[in-house]
């Protein structure tokens, strides 16, 4: 009586997998609104994003690295776990399902969360090969050292950082390109459109989880529950629009290329009618300041 | 009342013989339903049809017939106990379905449940799991004086909330995951918020969600199909608290003094 032979070997008590799933959700919804104002930095000034992408990667390695791989664990401890529950629920139904269905209260986004979970994978799998794994096997090396930014030394990050020597004088620092790799990425209408429906898959998966994970920890009533519901609906909301107001403003030209870069620009930002010309300008041997010029006469 | 209705319906019904049998369903007419009558009336009604045509009446279960015993057990078009909020089938009236309707009935499905016999489920899973943990220790002896315990209002309002589940399994028939933390949770809550009920309160909740989980139930999504259904406005609330005392148990289990050295 004690074990009936499951189809998994392991037996985890079923609120241990509940504490789970909650805690490494918690911890990608807390990622997820560090990510999304991040990401908002598009919206600022080239060198603002390009700033912020190159302090996160002057960080020492232990820390970038030990973040990296937290953040990696709860998405393959949630990823596990969901298929075990998944797997363990369809067996506890049995084998004869109801014929009639029917659901009273159950939100769509909750009954979803097995489907836009293991799609919200796959994204995430491409979104680190694009934007990840390309970057560390050097195959985005167009963008290195592409751009400038202007940061003071000695004071700051980078003179805390002790990344960019002691003197107190603006210094220009080569960086990695972040806003035109985004710029050029986006301007690919189809890489966009399955962002888009990426991330709505997204509002749909946090929707539920950013409050069911307060009911998973005990930490909800009856009162409280409305009022986790609607801060999740507003969380779920930023999060997924904050995302999908970057490719849009790419697409709309809102985000305009960086004027200051040495990157290929790989087309204009009218993605919808096809330019009959390569858009692209090998802009290396023009200086900055007359492709700045260049750029807003385009406009 | 000179105003009685009464109303034909399509009832299509699992049948099963036994707990190995391939079970079907199969289809009858029944007329000559009165409005006023339960739906178990319904089915009692259709049964004489049945055994007047020499068949086998469809098996379900039932007791009380007024709500409060927890037997009756039946899936009305997918619904445990039927499309109305806060009843059991037997409290269910025909009035809330219209002439000439379709009516698809079903038992409880969740592997725990096996089907005994057409719309009967063993629940004896429940059993095991109130075996576990759903009692508490008292001491013998002559009555002990009625105040001398003092139990806050709230503290006793929760208790005989959580105490109106009458586990009839409504909320693993529901449930997309035939989970029966409701169920489990009701009786936690109910013991557990007790004075009486404290002295077993860890170990109480370690144990009923370990026989929970060996009987085979599914694992809780927060969806909140059972608080829809049951008949007894049980909510998602106890389930919180279960959670609660759970986490504290095995954090208590974890740090637990293991006692003297030995020697």
């Amino acid at each position: 009586m004690s074990s009936k032979t499951c189809s998994c070997s392991c037996r985890i008590p079923s609120l241990v997998k509940k504490y789970l799933m909650a805690l490494t959700g918690a911890v990608l919804v807390l990622f997820m609104l560090a990510h999304v104002v991040g990401n908002l930095q598009m919206f600022g000034a080239p060198d603002k994003i390009n700033t912020y992408a190159h302090l996160l990667h002057a960080l020492p390695p232990a820390l970038l690295w030990g973040f990296r791989i937290v953040i990696a664990a709860c998405i393959i401890v949630h990823l596990c776990l969901a298929i075990k529950l998944k797997l363990e629920n369809l067996a506890a139904r049995g084998t004869e399902d109801y014929d009639a269905k029917a659901t009273r209260y159950a939100a769509f986004s909750a009954r979803f969360m097995i489907v836009s979970g293991l799609l919200l994978i796959v994204f995430i799998v491409l979104h680190l090969l694009q934007f990840t794994v390309f970057k560390e096997a050097g195959m985005l090396a167009q963008y290195e050292n592409a751009t400038s930014i202007t940061a003071v030394g000695g004071s700051g990050f980078f003179g805390y950082l002790g990344q960019h020597g002691n003197d107190a004088a603006v210094m220009k620092y080569e960086v990695f390109d972040v806003y035109q790799m985004v710029y050029n990425a986006f301007s690919n209408p189809w890489i966009s459109l399955g962002y888009i429906v990426a991330m709505l898959l997204l509002l749909s998966h946090l929707s539920h989880g950013a409050h069911s994970m307060f009911q998973s920890f005990g930490l909800r009533n009856e009162k409280l529950r409305p009022i986790f519901r609607v801060i999740a609906a507003i969380y779920a909301i930023f999060v997924s629009f904050g995302l999908i107001s970057v490719p849009v403003a790419v697409l709309t030209g809102v985000i305009k290329p960086n004027p200051d870069t040495k990157a290929p620009i790989a087309q204009a930002a009218c993605p919808f009618t096809k330019c009959a010309a390569p858009c692209a300008e090998p802009a290396s041997e023009a200086a900055p300041a007359e492709q700045a010029a260049a750029a807003t006469d385009e406009k | 009342m000179s105003e009685e209705k009464t109303i034909s319906l399509t009832i299509k019904v699992w049948r099963q013989k036994g707990k190995d049998a391939r079970g079907y369903f199969e289809t009858h007419k029944v007329s000559n339903v009165s409005t006023g009558s339960s739906f178990l009336e319904m089915l009692d009604i259709l049964n004489e049809d049945l055994v007047a045509q020499g068949k086998e009446p469809i098996a379900f279960d039932h007791d009380c017939r007024e709500g409060i015993c927890g037997m009756c057990s039946m899936t009305i078009n997918g619904m445990p106990h039927g499309p109305l909020p806060g009843v059991t089938t037997c409290q269910l009236h025909m009035r809330h379905f219209r002439d000439g309707e379709t009516i698809t009935i079903e038992p409880w499905r969740a592997k725990p449940f096996p089907v005994i016999r057409d719309l009967i489920v063993d629940r004896s899973a429940f059993d095991k799991i109130i075996q576990a943990g759903g009692f508490v220790s008292v001491r013998t002896g002559s009555a002990i004086d009625a105040n001398i315990m003092p139990i806050p209002k709230e503290v006793a309002d929760t208790a005989m909330d959580a105490a109106e589940c009458i586990g009839c399994g409504a909320c693993v028939a529901a449930c997309k995951n035939a989970s029966a933390m409701l169920f489990v949770a009701s009786k936690v809550t109910q013991l557990n918020s007790l004075p009486q009920g404290k002295p077993e309160k860890d170990r109480r909740v370690l144990a009923m969600v370990k026989a929970m989980d060996d009987a085979g139930f599914g694992n809780c999504s927060n969806l909140g199909e059972c608080q829809a259904v049951c008949p007894k406005g049980q909510t998602l609330d106890f389930i919180a608290k279960m959670n609660r005392d759970y986490a504290v148990a095995t954090v208590k289990k974890i740090f637990k003094s293991t006692g003297k050295k030995k020697k």
